[in-house]
Parts: structure tokens; sequence; C-alpha cells
């Protein structure tokens, strides 16, 4: 058996460029894992950049790399601030670290579309700290003043033309305290960011292999293990015959595992499974040891729970008597509602969704006794650190979560029950392993984005304006599982009423009551987070408010708006859609708006669709205010991706459950789209207002369900409140279910 | 004959008028039947053979075209370019479809998932040439033998039809249901797909019991 | 023992006959571009090319690739000299995370092979590959960009 040595560390092989630019040297194939035996010639000015006296600049990217470009966008930061030459930069991952922390929560992940707008001031300070001690170096040496001085291509530069590279002050410049204030490079002044898109420094490496996933990990002597997670909510295993399973080829280890999940929760043994796994040589030997047990389960508590079931709690607690926590009052609105003699109502439904990111859930660890290393495609390094060291009584400073490429992150990895499989394991057989999870476990151990209901009531005046809304919202917790024990959500939880709480619109009476479910499937954050299914009740609504009124959408949205950005994406989003303007045949249009992730977005779709519900989408549209786009090319591939993942979950996806356990287990029932549906139009416009830097990764989806169900209204006059559209018999021609 | 033996005056008198009479009663009574000798009588009755051969080989081709509909045989013998697959026969998932050659689109073969035996692991079905058991058979009959949505007359036309059904004889059907190792799949389909219901002996008895008896098929009107 | 050509190279494997190529071509041999992420032949991520036919090796037993000429995506370019599929992926900024790319290219390779001009309802019938990602869009750009480059350097 061939082995792929990952980690040897003074094998530096720089990525060849293919002919074509990219921008940075990346460390490919061999994937050197930072804090792995670093260069000793290397000299840290401070967490972000490493320069050595050779003038070789690496700069750390502390955030992980699952597709939205922050391997390239934010060592392009600061390299545009450093005034490092991007063309030779070494960017290399980074492990934990204090400085790599998100001050907003105290911890370090990747997810909530924070990376550029939390990080992006923190990087230019960082970066222009580190320039200006290398200037100030210069400056002592060369007798000048170090205003005098700039930092261009890796070089510090003086004004009549001498230059000498970083690496001539760089030992010296680690002596010095960082300076108390920098001044900034102004936005006119930007190389790299700013309304330029860099071609991806990831992407080689994707097209051509090399690039090392959790799954591609390799570490000596390492061994590989399969595991089965009883997959009933509350159940437990009955038996497991092993049938003679220890003489197989390749067997290592067969170990139980008690629970396989110690993902905090409230209550805190809530769902708490357990599993067995097989060590073994090699993947295929676990896996077949695996397949030979016969394994028996308890169904458990939850035995006869399914989608009915649990839809009908939903139901019932959004119809009944239920206590409401008051999430927002502004003015009265029961009482306006309760007098008038017009009012409208409507409820709206979302479906179970699961991650399903392309790479299954794996993770390989090495447990050391008094340490643990750990690699894994992993948005959570900290929150993995801190997992660990409660389960295994190992201070955090002893654990090493080095982090590969993920091959999808979508806030499934933040979570790591996977990682903590992987070092149970590895304690157990005193080896490094790694755990690798089937397409079937990783849909059925899923934490789902849950189902979420809405209802919208509204009085309207005699003009036929809303007047008073008052909405309920019954969901389960988001985020209670990414917090960790310090953090137990009572009452409301931050992300779950996102999208509903803060709208882009000022109501004079709104009323705002949300219910926090306990059921049993697990839930979590997944991408467009509370937003996802929130903002399509909202937009669905005002669509529905406007219809009533009798006037156009974008017209009667104006009316509300608190905020002008949200005019300036309506306005920008009209004009490239031609909303306005004279449409083919059949052509209808839907738009949606929505504030999230302090970022303006507005979505129209122009849609067909005919009598027997087959749906044509000819064109998206959306106009996107993100204060300063700093890389439109990835901003925009970012939109796009968003567009298929919101229209996947709106169209065709959906989890369900059955005898107290999930019933989709692969892609043949998990439906997602396909390549044939996207033969459409596509046009993303960037209005750069100038405000804060907003998150973009998270907002291409959020719109999406409500501008559809918005055309199809406008062209067919049905209004469909409940996701996913298949339920109601719309297809696109190329969806399964549709047969010519 | 009972009525005829209760009175004895009676009898004499209808043995006296004509036995003709007898005769052809006899023959309208049993001419479905069997062609058994009713030894107790010392009576044959005279079967109309063209009739009851017919009769018989529609009946068997019945049982024939109830087999050929099951979803082993119809998911590969569809009417239009789209696989089927399953009991429930749906539309073949992730937009397959049938190709220049009934072998695939380009890049998406049949072949590209379906091998030379049902794959345990990934739970693909497959079936090998009849020449090479490393080398995949998976692939659609040509839309002449698409079968679905067709009546018994239209499909037993379909069928025996030379032009359409690859020049071959009722012989040559029954030789290609025998050893064709894709047909022999439906019996064997692994997975939990449901295999074909009777055993391939007894079908293939049926069939040649059709073929035997003038491989008729019943016409639109019937 | 199994033999057989990858990328042009003779590898001789004692695996269990019936274990799928994939796991072969990615512990045994060595080569991780294919990726595992279905295992059953859904999604395309493992597409390899087995005598120069699409196959998806979740679903093909080690055991029919004897003697037969395997390609996988670190076999269709090299750093020096990439395939005109990787340098217009590569134009068009096609990846996101990436994962599921190799069985893409593996695809468009072998349908710009047969196709040199593809409509789009020839890449709508031929690139079934799954991403959750969703770079359709651009994968449908760059394949057009393949060949046009093609048309280019002839």
């Amino acid at each position: 058996m061939a082995e792929i040595r990952i980690d040897n560390v003074s094998r530096r092989s720089f990525i060849k460029t293919m002919g074509l630019a990219t921008g940075g040297l990346l460390l490919q194939g061999s994937f050197v894992f930072a804090g792995d035996d670093k260069n000793p010639q290397q000299i840290s000015l401070n967490a972000f950049i490493r320069i050595t006296q050779d003038n070789e600049v690496t700069l750390i990217v502390h955030q992980a790399e699952m597709g939205q470009g922050a391997q390239t966008t934010l060592p392009a930061i600061l390299a545009d601030e450093l005034g490092a030459n991007w063309d030779t930069v070494i960017i290399e991952n980074g492990l934990t670290d204090p400085a790599f922390k998100n001050p907003k929560f105290n911890l370090q992940f990747t997810g909530n579309a924070e990376s550029i707008r939390t990080f992006h001031d923190i990087l230019r300070n960082t970066a222009a700290s580190a320039r200006e001690m290398l200037k100030q170096v210069a400056a002592k040496r060369w007798q000048v003043d170090s205003d005098s001085l700039r930092a261009e291509n890796s070089y510090i530069v003086n004004q009549n033309g001498k230059k000498a590279p970083f690496g001539d002050f760089v030992e010296e410049a680690m002596k010095l305290e960082p300076p108390k204030e920098v001044t900034l490079k102004k936005p006119s002044e930007w190389k790299l960011t700013g309304n330029k898109s860099l071609p991806r420094v990831d992407v080689p490496a994707k097209v051509n292999g090399s690039a090392v996933f959790g799954i591609d990990v390799e570490i000596p002597k390492m061994l590989h293990a399969a595991i089965a997670m009883c997959p009933y909510f509350g159940g437990s295993i009955r038996e497991i015959k092993e049938n003679g399973v220890r003489k197989m080829s390749g067997f290592v280890a067969l170990v139980r595992i008690p629970v396989v999940n110690p993902i905090f929760s409230n209550p805190p043994e809530h769902n708490k499974r357990e599993g067995v796994a097989i060590v073994a040589d090699t993947y295929w030997n676990a896996r077949k040891c695996l397949d030979t047990l016969e394994i028996s389960y308890d169904k458990g508590p939850n035995a006869e729970m399914d989608s009915e079931s649990l839809h009908k709690i939903y139901e019932d607690t959004i119809n009944g008597s239920t206590k409401w926590f008051e999430s927002v009052k502004e003015g009265d609105a029961e009482a306006k509602i309760k007098d008038s003699k017009n009012t409208i109502k409507a409820q709206y439904y979302s479906a179970w969704q699961s991650h399903a990111p392309m790479e299954p859930m794996n993770a390989t660890a090495h447990f050391k006794g008094d340490t643990i290393e750990v690699w894994a495609p992993t948005q959570g390094q900290e929150m993995a650190q801190i997992l660990l060291a409660k389960e295994f009584g190992i201070p955090v400073e002893k654990i090493i979560v080095n982090r590969t490429y993920l091959g999808g992150g979508f806030g499934r990895r933040l979570l790591a029950d996977y990682i903590y499989q992987a070092v149970f394991l590895s304690k157990e057989v005193g080896l490094p392993v790694k755990v690798l999870w089937t397409r079937e476990d990783d849909m059925q151990h899923d934490f789902y984005r849950p189902g979420t209901m809405q209802e919208f009531q509204a009085s309207l005046n005699d003009e036929g304006l809303p007047e008073a809304i008052y909405t309920k919202l019954v969901s389960p917790s988001i985020l209670q599982v990414v917090a960790n024990a310090d953090y137990v959500f009572e009452g409301e939880g931050p992300s779950y009423p996102e999208g509903i709480k803060e709208t882009p619109y000022h109501f004079e009476n709104r009323l705002l009551h949300s219910y926090l479910l306990r059921i049993p499937p697990p839930s979590s954050v997944w991408r467009s987070t509370g937003f996802g299914t929130n903002v399509f009740a909202l937009e669905s609504f005002i669509d529905e408010l406007a219809s009533k009124k009798g006037e156009d959408p974008i017209t009667f949205r104006k009316r509300y708006i608190a905020d002008e950005r949200s005019r300036g994406v309506l306005d920008a989003v009209a004009e490239a859609s031609g909303w306005y303007t004279e449409r083919k045949d059949g052509h209808f249009l839907g738009i949606a708006l929505t504030h999230s992730f302090e970022t303006f977005a507005a979505q129209v779709i122009e849609i067909s669709i005919d009598d027997a519900g087959i749906l044509d989408i000819h064109k998206i549209t959306t106009a996107v205010d993100c204060g300063t786009v700093l890389d439109p090319g990835i901003a925009s591939a970012s939109i796009e991706s968003g567009i298929v993942w919101g229209l996947t979950a709106a169209l065709t996806s959906e989890i369900n459950f059955k005898e107290g356990r999930t019933v989709e287990s692969n892609f043949h029932d998990f439906k997602i789209l396909g390549l044939p549906e996207f033969d459409i139009d596509i046009e993303t416009v960037f209005i750069n207002s100038g405000a804060k830097i907003g998150g973009v990764a998270e907002s291409g989806p959020i719109p999406v369900a409500p501008a559809l169900c918005n055309a199809i209204f406008a062209a067919s006059g049905k209004r469909y409140r409940t996701l996913p559209l298949k339920n109601h018999n719309i297809y696109t021609r190329y969806m399964s279910d549709y047969v010519v | 004959m009972k009525l005829l033996l209760k009175s004895r005056n009676i009898i004499k008198q209808v043995y006296s008028i004509t036995p003709l009479v007898l005769v052809f009663v006899a023959a309208l009574a049993f001419n479905k039947v069997r062609k058994t000798n009713n030894s107790e009588s010392g009576y044959y009755p005279i079967a109309v053979k063209d009739t009851t051969e017919r009769e018989k080989s529609i009946q068997k081709f019945k049982e024939v075209a109830k087999v050929l509909r099951h979803p082993r045989c119809i998911n590969c013998h569809p009417s239009d370019n789209y696989p089927r697959q399953g009991d429930d026969m749906h539309k073949h998932l992730f937009n397959v479809q049938r190709g220049n050659d009934d072998r695939g689109a380009i890049v998406m073969k049949c072949i590209s998932c379906h091998g030379a035996s049902n794959n345990k692991y990934s739970g693909v079905p497959g079936a090998p040439e009849p020449d090479d058991p490393n080398k995949s058979r998976w692939h659609l009959a040509p839309l002449s033998m698409g079968w679905m949505g067709l009546n018994d007359a239209e499909l037993g036309k379909r069928l025996l039809n030379r032009e359409m059904n690859g020049n071959m004889s009722p012989e040559d059907l029954v030789k290609h249901m025998e050893e064709d190792p894709l047909v022999l799949w439906g019996w064997n389909p692994g997975g939990n797909r449901a295999p074909i219901p009777i055993p391939h002996e007894e079908f293939m008895e049926t069939l040649k019991e059709w073929v035997d008896t003038g491989a008729h098929v019943p016409k639109e009107d019937e | 023992m199994i033999e057989f050509k990858v990328n042009g190279k003779n590898y001789t494997v004692d695996d269990d006959p019936d274990t799928p190529l994939l796991w072969v071509l990615r512990d045994s041999i060595g080569l991780k571009g294919t990726k595992f992420s279905c295992g059953r032949s859904f999604c395309g991520a493992c597409s390899i090319h087995v005598d120069n036919e699409v196959v998806r090796s979740c679903s093909f037993p080690v055991k029919y690739a004897e003697g037969k000429s395997i390609t996988t995506i670190e076999g269709i370019g090299t750093e020096e000299k990439p395939h005109v599929v990787q340098k217009a992926w590569i134009e068009e900024q096609v990846p996101q995370c990436g994962y599921c790319q190799s069985g893409f290219i593996m695809s468009a390779v072998r349908l710009l092979d047969i196709n040199p001009n593809p409509t789009d309802e020839d890449i709508n019938n031929s690139i079934t590959n799954l991403c959750r990602c969703g770079t359709y869009y651009r994968v449908r750009k760059a394949i057009h960009l393949a060949s046009e480059m093609n048309k280019q350097s002839e």
C-alpha cells in the first residue's frame, strides 16, 4: 500500500502557475501544516506575517477555505496593506491562536459570513503595523524619515528609488514595539483588493487533483475506521452480532463508543447516541468488517415520531395558546389587529434540510497521551479544542487542530463530533486513526436546518395599507449546539429569529412572538442561518400585502424601507432585470429584499410556468450592497453558489422523519438540483456604497425562495407558502419527478 | 345422455331419429374443451383445432406479457428516451438518458455506472456480455422495442414485427429470452429489486408454448 | 493479482477483487485526486477514464480493471502542460470548495474528445455530476471556453 506523506515539513513545493497568473504560491501536494516544525528562518512579526531574511514572506490564513475564497482574499488584504509581492508570498493555513479569535464571539471559527466583515480592519491594521515596523528599521538605517519610505512588492523603497528587501529589516523589526497607531492605505491606494478580481490561489490545486481535503490526509502508521451510529433519536444499540469479524483481513479493533456526538445540547442528554466502530489497516477493510456486523437497535422513546407528528407540533404551537416569548414590541399591533375589520393572515413553512457537503464527515487524529493532534476539514478549530479538552481532560494548549481544505462546510463542520470520534478511537488503539463516514452516515447523522413555521397577520387601514403586523415564529434552536455550555438559550436564541426580528422595513406597530421548540431531531446552523426561512415568509407576506393593495411590489416596499441602502439595491436590481420594461409573453418577475450579515441584497427571478406546474427559470438578477466589494469575482461566484443552494431548498430537497429516524440517506432521495437547471442567465451587480463591509457568502441563498414564489404568484395567481415546491407539483424540466 | 336414458320410449324414438343430431349436440358441447376420449360413452368429440389453438396461444401470450411488463423488463424497454428504475418504474435519476445508440449520452453511458455484475457495495445492478463476463451488457432496448404504455395487441404486434424487433422470428425470441444475460438478470437483480415473480424455467415453458401454439397475439378489438 | 495501467504506469495490486477501483486508486496506489462522495454512482465525484470511457469508480470492482488503461485527474495534464479543460477551468475560476471538480473535469475531457463543439443541450445531457457549491453555471462556461480554446490552437 502506497504511503502518501503529507507532513514532509522540510520539503516545500511551490505551486507553478500552470501558465496563467495566480496570486501567491500555495503549498500544495505536500501540505505543510503550520506549527509542524516551521522553518526556523521565519521571523514572526505577528500572528499573521512571517518573513525570512531571504525575503520569503509567509501570510497565515486563519479562516477555513471551504469554497468561499477566504484563502485568497484574507491574505490579499494583508499583502495589500503590507506592500508584499503577491506573486511570491507563501500562504499557509493557521492553527488556533488568540489573535485569530473573532472578537464578537471570542472564538476562532469560520462561518456566519464573518471572515471579511469582521477581520478586514484587523488584518489591515496588523499588516500596516508590520509595514511601519519594517519602515522604521529602514528609516533608521538609511537615516531618513519613515514617512518618506514606502513598501512595495516586498521591498522598502526610498523616495530616490533606493530599495532593499523586507528580509533585510525583519530581524530588527521583530524587536520593536508595534506602533500604537497606524495610518491605513486609502482605498484608492489598494492594489489587490477593492473591486479587483484576483485568481484564487487554491484553484490550480483543485483542478489537478492535488488539493488536500480531510479525506486525503495520510499520517505515518495511520489506521482507518468505519463507524455505525444508532440512527434513532434517543434509541440505543440492542445487540451486535460479530459474525467472525475479528478474523477478517485487516481487522484491528471493534470499539464501542458510548456517545458518538457529545455536542452540547439543552437538555444535555438530548439525543446523545451510541455507536460502534471498526478500526482496520485500510478504509475498505474497515468498511467490509463493519458491514459484516449485524447491529440491531432499540428505537427508543421517539419511535412513533415522524414528519407528520412533528409538523403537528408546529401547528399546535402556532395555532394554540402558547407561552410566547416577546421578541419585538413596537407600538400596539395586537390591539390594532383586534379592532380592525380588514385583516390578512398567512402561515408559512419551510422544510428541514441537510447540509450534504460533497465531502462526507471525516477526521484524522493522534492521541499521544498528554497531547492530541488532529487533521480535519473543520470550520471550528477552536471549538474542536474546547470539546476535546472537555472530553479527554487535556488542556487546550496541548491540542493541535490542523485544518485542511473542506469539501463544503455550510455550517456542518463547525461541530466536532466526527473529530471526537477520531480521537476516541486513536486513544483506544494507540495509533493515529482516520474516521470516514459514508454518505448515509453523513445524511442520517446531520445536525439539520430545522423546519420553521411563521404566521403573519396584518391589519389594513382604509387605504388598504398595513398599519400593524403581528408575527409568530415557531422554530427549534439553530445555535445551541454551536455554543458551548456557557450559553444556554432560553426564551429566544440568537439565530432563529434572524430576518424576522430585524427587517429592512419599519412598521409603526409590530409584534413578534417566538417560541423555541425542543424536539428530537438535532438542529444546527445551515448556510443562510435563520434568515433563510424567515425571509421567505417575510418577503412572501410583503408581496401578499402589495398584491392586496394592488401595487407594484417594489413601489410597495419602498413605502416601508428603513434604510436608503434598501432603495439602492431595489433600484439597481430593477434596472438590471428590466423590471419596468416590457417582457416576453409568458415571462413574469418576482422580487425579494434582504438585509442580512450587514449586507443589503435584492433579487429578481424571471420565470415562465405552465398550467401543469412546469417551471422555466430564465434569469436571476441580484444587486448586492456589501459596502465595498473587495473581490467581485469571488463575490459573484458566491452569489451564484448561493442561488443554487437556495433554489435547491426552494424546489426539491427536504429531510423527512419516520419511526424516530431520518428517512433520507443519499442523493437518490435527498434530491438536489443538477447542471441542466442552470442553463439560465445570472447577473450580479455590486453597489459600492462605501458603508462598512458586509458579508456576502450567505446573502445569495436568502432571497431566492421568496423571489421565486413571488414570481410564480405573478405568473399564475397561485400563492405557495410551504417549501419545497415539489410538494405542490411544481417542477423544472430536469427534476426527476418530471416525466415528459 | 341422462335425459335420453330416462324414458325408454323416447330414447328408442330419438335413437331411431338421427345419430347425426347426437353428434352435432356433442360437438357443440365439447367445442372448447379437451381432445379427450370419453371412454364411458365410447364417444369422441370433434375439436375445432384452429380456434382452440389461437385462444390458447393468446392466453399464453397474456402470461408472457405480464412478465414483459414487470419493472425488471420494462424499465429498459421504455417508449421514450428515459430509462426507468425501481419497482415503481420512476424516471431514472440524475438525468440519465438513452443517447444516440441506446447506450447512454456521451460520457454518461450506461456502462459508466452499470457493470458486468450486480455491485454489492454500490447497489448498482449489472449484467455481462454473453461472450465476455468482464464486459457490461447494460443498455436500453431500441425505441422500436419500447413496450411502455402499450396494450396487449400493440405489445404483441411489436414483439412479432420483424422490422421492429431486430429481425427475430418467434424462435429467435425464445432463444433471446432463454440465454441473454441481460434478460436473465431480471431473475437475479440483487438489492431490494423485486425479481420476476415466476421462475425462469416456468416463463420459458410458457413462452415456448406460446410459440408452439402459433405465437398468436390479440387483435386491437379483442 | 490484478494488473492494469494508471496514467501510463503499470501497477499490480493484490486487493480483494471486488474492491471498488476508487479505493484501490486512492489507498493502494495513492492517487488522491479521485474523490469519494456517495458510494453509489449518484454523484460522479469518483469519475475516471477506463480505456477512455468515463466510469464511476465507486461502482467498478478492481477485477474489471485487469489489462485496462486507467486515467485519473492526475493524468490528464501536467503542471507544465495542463489539459485545455484545466486551463479553461482556471480561466473561468470554476471551483469553489473543489471537491467534486475532478469528476466534472474527467467528464468534460471525454465530452470534448467526442464532441468538440457541444451545445448547451449536449452539456445538459452529458454532465450529470452533482455539486453542492453550485458551480454548474461556470462549469458550462468553462466547457464552452475549452471548446473555443481548442479551436484557436488549431
